[in-house]
């Protein structure tokens, strides 16, 4: 019975390496702790995918792309050095790795891994930027259909959880994938 | 469908192992209406200073150990447990002979908290105390302390058992007071810790000292902006990427409070306090210059207001060492040296001040007891790993993040 | 205090809900509390990763990695024997304990305990300090085989029986049993790629400060919840 019901698995189990590149829409959830004028919280991110494993297994592989996190500016900003003008951006490059689930065509993706954070401030005049990595989450649930040949195209809902700076972005992503190996 | 749960139980427990632990503040309980002492005259330092001493504790056990040390600390009056690194801080006043004292307690490792509420009838040595007269081993000191902001109505009882020692041991709270994960109502490196550090038990501070881009030299301890020290999203990464002007207007430590320049710290110690000692925890080569000429003009400030203030250029790598000899501050600018006492030596190092990780000094003391240097052991935060350097009786002070825990066990141990 | 409670609903409402039927898959396996076969030998070797409260490493190491492999040999029975061992140098545990598995279909359950020793040196600078202790872990284990991987879900109780820590010529001990802690783990186990098998962990710890951060020599008492993950190949 258990080399049958291998015989089985080996059956059902295809490996493959897929590239899968998308882009959206990005809100970061957490509100700012300290408002200063006015603030975007939203932007346009995008993800690229590199994954490996069979559709009925626990697939790994990489994800890295771009997060606009949040900016604000303000002009005359009543402050101890007077009215000065301010503003500032924050945005981040994740770097995970990727573990995926498919059934019944959803696809769940969960990643653990770290964001290269980076903001670029105008204080008075003077521009500074600082960047750093910082642990964080991955949590994603989409779907595919076949475009043409080894192309599919999907959508995906995706939480991205910079832990470390306690920051919380969800995003909507339409994306592509196509097999690089295995069919 | 078995596979949906899973997958729905997989992201479940992703979701709950997703968060960090906040620490949240315990703040500090206040008597509805300002309490008694809002119609209190004030208690004169040296009439408070008599109720000095160790006490053993009749009521409240418990919740505070057998014994307790009361100790006047600047214009409050302070009690240190055992338990938990507890302590009591009263504000204190009196009506007509009547001696009030309200304030709280609090377990500084742990953050449980509550109104306390004392009181020295004047029919039961009030009067005597005014008039400069110590207690006797049948003084009582009795009042009641609540959970939170509970109306106090637990009793308290405290009997007087003997006078403290006079001591010129050395307590030092760490980051000017204490830390953020201890949840305490000021951030750490905050003017306003500073001003808490004496009614906690302290008679020193450490401070960490940082140079911003534009070289000011501020007060933070991790090199790195994170949530653990700051509000403001694009605080991010090296403080010494920042001017600041951008540090004071992009973010503010946890409790709201605003990065806070070491010359403004040093300004809150000569004015704000009766500290004695301060040591710099330079954390950069480049701040040493700056941080030397601010010592050198507080020093002169203290001594001005005829106050007693030692401040020390804390050394603790080799580069620190390097250029700090390189500046040529040998003679001018007192040290504090954390390395061995080869290093203490080549700086002329006022203190050597050893992890306490390396264990009792032995000789090493006797060393450099000889040569006339101070020894400041640290971060010393477990009863168990303080009595060791209290029974050798051979160190001069002690960093600490828990100054109540350090005065209780020095005086009760004396 | 509510996210443990939360777990430990998952992990009663998972065994509740799995009474199907569906063949099982051959691989190796470790975790998966399904009898072994007597005498029988499997063991693992990978890399975990414990991550920790700001809290209490502030901006020293937070993560801290350690290197792993464990051993389950089958008994009559269904006992298996467990055996564990870690290491980072600073920090290394070797477990030891026993584990008897129920089968129920394509569900298992099992019962363990194991017995940790820890120990830890610190040479380098400022530091002349070593720590040891004794933990005992009992827990229960949840299983499933689904076609083509097998999930466990794990539950144990950190019991911390005794610590000494020694610092220079001096010591100092603890010899009390205290509840320490709860670490509850999802556990994957599967084919890679060509019968290469891997397990995958994810832990939730809600305790306090453990002995992977001896070194902090963290004063708080309060239970903190931190994850931590591991993957090892299963041969």
């Amino acid at each position: 019975m258990l080399a049958s019901a291998q015989d089985q698995s080996v059956d059902r189990t295809t490996f493959r390496l897929v590239g899968e590149i998308g882009g959206g829409y990005s809100y970061k959830l957490t509100p700012p702790k300290i408002i200063l004028g006015n603030s975007t919280r939203d932007g346009i991110t995008g993800a690229f995918r590199l994954k490996w494993g069979s559709s009925n297994l626990l697939g790994v592989g990489v994800e890295t792309g771009y997060i606009p996190i949040s900016t604000m500016a303000m002009n005359s900003l009543a402050s101890e050095f007077g009215s000065v003008d301010v503003s500032a951006s924050l945005s981040a490059i994740p770097v995970l790795a990727i573990f995926t689930i498919q059934r019944l065509g959803i696809q769940m993706h969960t990643g653990i891994g770290y964001y290269r954070m980076t903001a670029k401030a105008t204080v008075m005049g003077k521009t500074m930027e600082s960047s750093e990595w910082n642990m964080g989450y991955m949590l994603s649930f989409g779907f595919t259909r076949p475009l043409i040949s080894d192309l599919f195209i999907g959508t995906e809902l995706k939480w991205n959880n910079i832990v470390e700076q306690r920051i919380s972005i969800l995003s909507l992503q339409v994306r592509f994938l196509y097999f690089l190996y295995g069919k | 469908m078995n596979q949906l749960f899973f997958i729905f139980l997989l992201v479940l427990f992703s979701l709950v192992t997703l968060s960090c632990s906040h620490d949240t503040v315990v703040n500090v309980p206040v008597f509805v209406g300002g309490g008694k002492l809002i119609s209190a005259q004030p208690i004169k330092p040296q009439q408070l200073q008599l109720l000095n001493g160790v006490y053993d504790v009749i009521d409240g056990s418990d919740q505070f150990g057998k014994k307790v040390v009361v100790k006047r600390t600047g214009k409050t009056l302070s009690i240190f447990t055992g338990k938990n690194a507890g302590l009591f801080v009263f504000q204190c006043g009196r009506i007509d002979s009547t001696l009030i004292f309200e304030g709280y307690w609090r377990y500084t490792q742990g953050g449980e908290t509550g109104l306390a509420q004392f009181e020295i009838p004047a029919e039961n040595n009030g009067k005597p105390l005014l008039q400069g007269i110590l207690p006797t081993p049948s003084f009582f000191f009795q009042g009641k302390i609540g959970n939170g902001s509970a109306e106090p109505t637990i009793n308290i009882t405290l009997q007087y058992n003997s006078p403290l020692k006079d001591t010129t041991f050395v307590i030092l709270a760490h980051r000017g007071g204490g830390r953020n994960s201890d949840r305490l109502p000021e951030s750490e490196n905050s003017l306003g810790m500073i001003q808490l550090a004496e009614s906690f038990g302290a008679n020193g501070i450490e401070i960490d000292v940082r140079l911003t881009k534009d070289g000011i030299p501020i007060l933070f301890h991790d090199e790195n902006f994170s949530p653990r020290l700051v509000n403001g999203d694009y605080c991010v990464g090296p403080v010494s990427n920042y001017t600041f002007a951008a540090i004071r207007t992009l973010c503010t430590l946890k409790n709201k409070e605003l990065v806070p320049t070491l010359k403004e710290a040093l300004e809150v110690v000569v004015n704000k306090t009766t500290l004695t000692y301060v040591w710099l925890d330079i954390k950069s080569p480049e701040a040493i210059a700056s941080a030397a000429a601010l010592q050198q003009e507080y020093q002169k400030k203290a001594f001005a207001a005829g106050r007693k203030l030692d401040i020390y250029i804390g050394l603790s790598n080799d580069e620190l060492v390097d250029r700090y000899k390189k500046e040529n501050m040998v003679s001018s600018a007192d040290a504090l040296c954390e390395l061995s006492m080869e290093d203490v030596r080549a700086v002329n190092a006022k203190v050597w001040a050893p992890r306490w990780t390396l264990g009792p000094l032995g000789s090493n003391a006797q060393a450099m007891h000889s040569e006339n240097r101070k020894i400041f052991v640290w971060t010393l935060d477990q009863r168990e790993f303080i009595l060791p350097f209290l029974t050798q009786g051979n160190i001069d002070g002690i960093l600490t993040n828990y100054p109540a825990l350090i005065a209780f066990e020095y005086y009760v141990f004396q | 205090m509510m996210r443990f409670v939360l777990i430990v609903a998952l992990l009663l409402s998972f065994c509740i809900s799995q009474l199907c039927s569906t063949e099982r898959n051959a691989g190796p396996y470790i975790s998966f509390p399904y009898p072994f076969q007597q005498y029988t030998l499997c063991y693992s070797i990978g890399a975990s990763l414990t991550i920790f409260p700001r809290s209490v490493v502030e901006e020293e190491i937070r993560q801290i990695p350690m290197v792993n492999t464990s051993v389950r040999y089958g008994l009559p029975y269904n006992f298996s024997l467990i055996t564990q061992f870690s290491t980072v140098y600073i920090i290394n545990s070797v477990s030891a304990g026993a584990m008897w598995s129920y089968p129920l279909g394509d569900v298992s359950l099992a019962l363990s305990d194991e017995f940790t020793y820890w120990f830890g040196f610190a040479d380098l600078d400022g530091f002349d300090t070593q720590a040891m202790g004794l933990l005992n872990r009992p827990g229960i284990s949840v299983g499933i085989d689904i076609d083509d991987y097998k999930i466990t879900m794990k539950s144990e109780m950190l019991i911390l029986f005794s610590q000494h820590t020694y610092f220079g010529s001096a010591s100092v001990g603890k010899v009390k049993p205290e509840i320490a802690g709860v670490v509850t783990s999802a556990i994957l186990e599967q084919d890679i790629w060509k019968s290469t098998f891997m397990s995958f962990a994810l832990r939730a710890h809600y305790a306090r400060p453990n002995y992977q951060v001896w070194l902090a020599f963290a004063v708080q008492d309060r239970w903190l919840l931190y994850p931590d993950v591991q993957i090892s190949f299963v041969f």
